[in-house]
């Protein structure tokens, strides 16, 4: 599933990204932290599909390189308001049908 | 015939909005800790269940709306019944009856209130709520604070629980179910009647601006038709909002900024 992830992420395919997550999913991203920004929680898998449209369509968010380190982490070099930030990302749940219900992208 | 669960109708605002839901033609069934169609304690997570549990039975085809108004305050009550009640009481009934709410792409309204923006709310106590998901922990941590403190507890869980429904809005909205709070002013409910004096001088000293001249407070009513038009189709395009209904309270004293 990670594999998965870094693959939407690097492509912006926020419509495959979406599929990914449990339908009462949640991402807590803190990399906007690096920007001095607050931290922000995604609820639910249209969030995650309108908010990442928002994000890659408008070149607010681009993965420039993703790296598997496990089943469950990746490390992930995004430019954010073309800012290069590192983050570390976790799957911290799945659900039964094994989607992401909750995944935390956190500052490295 | 529509149909609308509320908690805490059985007095104040609850109640007020039950009045003009049943005038729209609304079938309303109230939970509350006593006198209503449901008595349980929205504190406990076995209250909580038992409402979700009737909820379904009783509506197994959905409900076309929900409006979390059970709450209490500083003046009545200690920092955990708070935290208890005004968090988990209003985000779990809504979580538990999302189901409901889908089936006939309802309407959901949580009663936060004005005092969210008042300086001085603990915003460590709102991430906690918002954050950190054992209620059993928050709980044990909220169990530190002093009654003295208490309504730092109220302000940030009712600004947590704003924030909550800000967060959840958007994913709901696209399952057809638009969910919004209400922050409403100072109210003459049994629960600001019930304030201590101390509270009681605090109260009156916040403005009401449509109340200029006068040293009244809003009525129920008022605040319940907001709840009931954000009940009806005409407000489908109001989605993740928190509508102050405070008289201009809000405006007054924080008028620089959105």
């Amino acid at each position: 599933m990670i594999e998965k992830y870094l693959d939407a992420m690097m492509n912006g395919d926020y419509t495959t990204l979406a599929t990914l997550f449990a339908k009462d999913c949640i991402i807590r991203d803190c990399s906007p932290m690096l920007l001095g920004q607050k931290a922000k929680t995604i609820c639910g898998r249209p969030a995650v599909d309108m908010l990442y449209h928002h994000k890659f369509v408008y070149g607010l968010t681009r993965a420039a390189h993703g790296r598997k380190c496990s089943e469950t982490t990746a490390d992930l070099f995004m430019i954010q308001y073309g800012m290069y930030i590192t983050s570390v990302v976790t799957i911290e749940e799945t659900d039964r049908d094994g989607l992401i219900h909750r995944l935390t992208i956190r500052p490295a | 015939m529509k149909t609308c669960a509320i908690t805490g109708a059985s007095s104040g605002i609850g109640a007020a909005t039950k009045q003009v839901l049943q005038k729209k033609g609304f079938e309303v069934f109230n939970i509350d800790l006593k006198d209503g169609d449901l008595n349980v304690n929205l504190a406990t997570k076995d209250g909580r269940a038992a409402a979700i549990k009737a909820l379904h039975e009783k509506y197994p085809d959905g409900l076309d709306a929900l409006i979390c108004c059970a709450g209490v305050s500083s003046g009545t009550a200690g920092a955990s019944l708070i935290a208890a009640v005004n968090f988990y009481g209003a985000t779990q009934i809504l979580t538990g009856c999302f189901d409901l709410l889908e089936k006939k792409r309802g309407f959901a309204v949580a009663i936060s209130s004005n005092s969210i923006t008042q300086p001085g709310t603990p915003m460590h106590m709102v991430d906690m709520f918002l954050d950190v998901e054992d209620e059993d922990y928050v709980m044990k941590a909220i169990g530190d604070v002093t009654p003295e403190n208490a309504h730092s507890i109220y302000t940030s869980s009712k600004y947590a629980l704003a924030l909550w429904v800000r967060r959840h809005a958007p994913s709901w909205a696209a399952y057809g179910v638009n969910l919004n709070a209400v922050a409403p002013g100072n109210v003459e409910t049994p629960m600001t009647n019930a304030l201590d004096e101390v509270s009681r001088t605090m109260m009156s000293a916040l403005p009401v601006p449509t109340r200029y001249g006068t040293d009244k407070i809003l009525q129920p009513d008022e605040i319940a038709q907001p709840v009931a038009f954000l009940c009806t189709e005409e407000a489908r395009g109001v989605c993740g909002t928190v509508l102050f209904v405070d008289g201009g309270n809000d405006a007054l004293l924080d008028g620089g900024r959105l």
